[in-house]
């Protein structure tokens, strides 16, 4: 579905990413993972548009969409959200996932939006927040709106990056459980950015690690957790999975 | 909720009445005053759709005014064009003009784009100048026909009408505007530019078609003020006093809301005649002080301007009442 063949990207004298190349399929949930530092979010940024790559390509269904602007990618059937939420302060927060149906890939009318914007925030659970502005909500709360905005723009692919990051075992594990519903029930193509390893390898289908701008190791999320490469890189010890 | 909501239009509607008789007890210099607050926030509130809602804090939109005023009225002198036609090739002739400073908005942010601004408006000036054959030059352009087909009345009561209709236009537009699918996106990428972009808002297109809007509007106030005084030269309007004026009376009233325009208008306006009509030739820029230290205030004291601050104050007592 989604392939990035030998992507180069630099700022400056630095190698934010090392001819990477990742394929992911049709319905799977793929964990990214690695340290700090090592590329995800520029390998994010690099697949949704906001920075263009020096080198290789981003192939979308076949269709090369490298360097293409955010808001055309969206429309071909990507969204994201972002590490740090970034929410419309200032407009509601239906007005906020409203805005996704309206602008997304199908452009909804308002009334269309408003139904679909609804469906996700309560999906997300949020729908008591419909009409609270946006910069009144607490961290959990813009994440989850994140989320239903990205879901708003009718995705068939969603990059979500460091979803579940800050919030506590119990939220988290709610969060997880829902983005799992995503990729069994509602047949999305999900690429997950977490730092948190017990999120990442309960609920992946596949685990791709990055370290240092290139690929580590990359297999079920059982291989990679007794990989001695990523033991020794990032997670420090085995983890049980 | 159902009875509030009846009292609301209950005392719209008093105002609305209010407002209608006015020049039938008021004298004309109230009525010449209350008239002119309607002209302005007009004009503010075609500000508000890029400097408020778009988050561009424009201070060059006396060129607006200017390109309005010249097209229609060029139009008008030169080839007997009714300005009730002339206003909609004033809008465009504008609008386009907006388009452009739309595109520099896209490469100066903030202070950046405010300062370019001031410098597209000098440059309008400039240009007003310098092809005299056209504009008069230095000289201008005075109004020499009269009737109301060509929008020039005997009576200040009918421009008060006719401002009053203005202005009221300018409050449905952005009622109208602010629900609208651009203008959620232009709110969002004021927001978030690339949270905005993110969900497939353009944001190239969309910044630049709101500067062209809140342009085009500007420029139809424009020919309205030409109509009003009856003489148009370049330094009487490209002013940045007069850039300056049309976005503290939104910024004071509450920008990027329908209303701020009108209760900035109606507070700054009589104001500002007021002290200059008091101390007029003494100072000079006397009313430039005022809106900065007014501007400077309400940033600081009251963001959201008065309505933000009105509206608060009722929401929260609201709450408190349950």
């Amino acid at each position: 579905m989604l392939e990035v063949r030998d992507v180069v990207k630099r700022f400056g004298g630095l190698v934010a990413l090392n001819r990477v190349s990742l394929t992911v399929k049709q319905n799977e949930l793929l964990g990214l993972i690695g340290p700090n530092g090592s590329g995800k979010t520029t390998l994010f940024n690099v697949i949704t548009g906001y920075y263009r790559p020096e080198e290789g390509r981003v192939l979308y269904r076949g269709e090369d969409i490298t360097g293409l602007r955010p808001h055309l990618i969206v429309k071909k059937g990507i969204a994201r959200t972002f590490q740090i939420p970034k929410p419309f302060g200032r407009l509601t927060v239906l007005e906020n996932v409203m805005s996704a149906a309206m602008y997304g890939r199908k452009a909804a009318s308002r009334s269309e939006a408003k139904e679909i914007a609804m469906d996700w925030l309560e999906y997300v659970r949020l729908k008591d927040k419909a009409d609270v502005e946006a910069k009144a909500l607490n961290i959990v709360e813009r994440k989850l709106m994140e989320l239903a905005r990205a879901l708003s723009t009718g995705p068939d692919l969603l990059l979500l990056d460091e979803l579940v990051a800050g919030l506590n075992p119990s939220e988290m594990m709610e969060v997880v459980k829902l983005v799992r519903k995503l990729v069994d029930e509602r047949g999305l193509t999900i690429i997950m950015v977490e730092h948190v390893m017990k999120a990442v390898m309960s609920i992946s289908d596949r685990v791709f690690v990055l370290h240092r701008g290139a690929k580590l190791a990359e297999g079920s999320p059982q291989e990679v957790s007794r990989d001695p490469k990523v033991i020794e890189a990032y997670l420090g010890e085995p983890i049980q999975v | 909720m159902e009875l509030n909501s009846t009292w609301k239009w209950i005392v719209v509607a008093i105002l609305f009445i209010l407002a209608l008789i006015f020049p039938l007890f008021a004298d004309e210099f109230m009525v010449s005053i209350l008239m002119q607050a309607y002209l302005w926030a007009f004009l503010a509130m075609s500000w508000d759709v890029i400097g408020g809602y778009g988050g561009q804090f424009s201070l060059g939109h006396a060129a607006f005014i200017a390109l309005g005023a010249y097209t229609s009225t060029i139009l008008l002198e030169s080839y007997g064009v009714s300005p009730w036609i002339g206003m909609w090739a004033a809008g465009l002739v504008a609008g386009a003009a907006g388009a452009l400073v739309g595109f520099a908005s896209l490469r100066l942010r903030g202070p950046f784009f405010a300062l370019g601004t001031i410098a597209f408006a000098e440059l309008v000036k400039l240009l007003l100048l310098y092809f005299k054959d056209i504009t008069g030059g230095p000289l201008g352009i005075l109004i020499t026909k009269s009737g109301p087909e060509y929008m020039l009345f005997e009576s200040q009561a009918h421009y008060y009408y006719l401002m009053f209709a203005l202005m009221v236009a300018g409050v449905l537009f952005l009622k109208w505007f602010e629900a609208s699918r651009f203008g959620i996106g232009l709110v969002a990428i004021r927001e978030d530019e690339e949270a905005a972009e993110g969900v497939g808002i353009n944001v190239y297109r969309t910044k630049v078609i709101g500067a062209a809007i809140s342009a085009f509007l500007t420029g139809i106030g424009g020919t309205i003020y030409a109509q009003w005084i009856h003489f148009i030269r370049p330094d009487i309007i490209v002013k940045l006093e007069y850039s300056t004026q049309i976005a503290a009376i939104d910024v004071v009233g509450g920008a990027g809301t329908p209303y701020g325009g009108l209760i900035g208008a109606l507070i700054l306006v009589p104001l500002s005649l007021y002290l200059n009509a008091i101390f007029g030739g003494m100072i000079a820029g006397l009313s430039l002080i005022l809106y900065g230290v007014v501007l400077l205030v309400v940033v600081v004291m009251v963001p959201g301007g008065i309505y933000g601050l009105v509206r608060r104050k009722w929401l929260s007592r609201k709450r408190g009442g349950k």
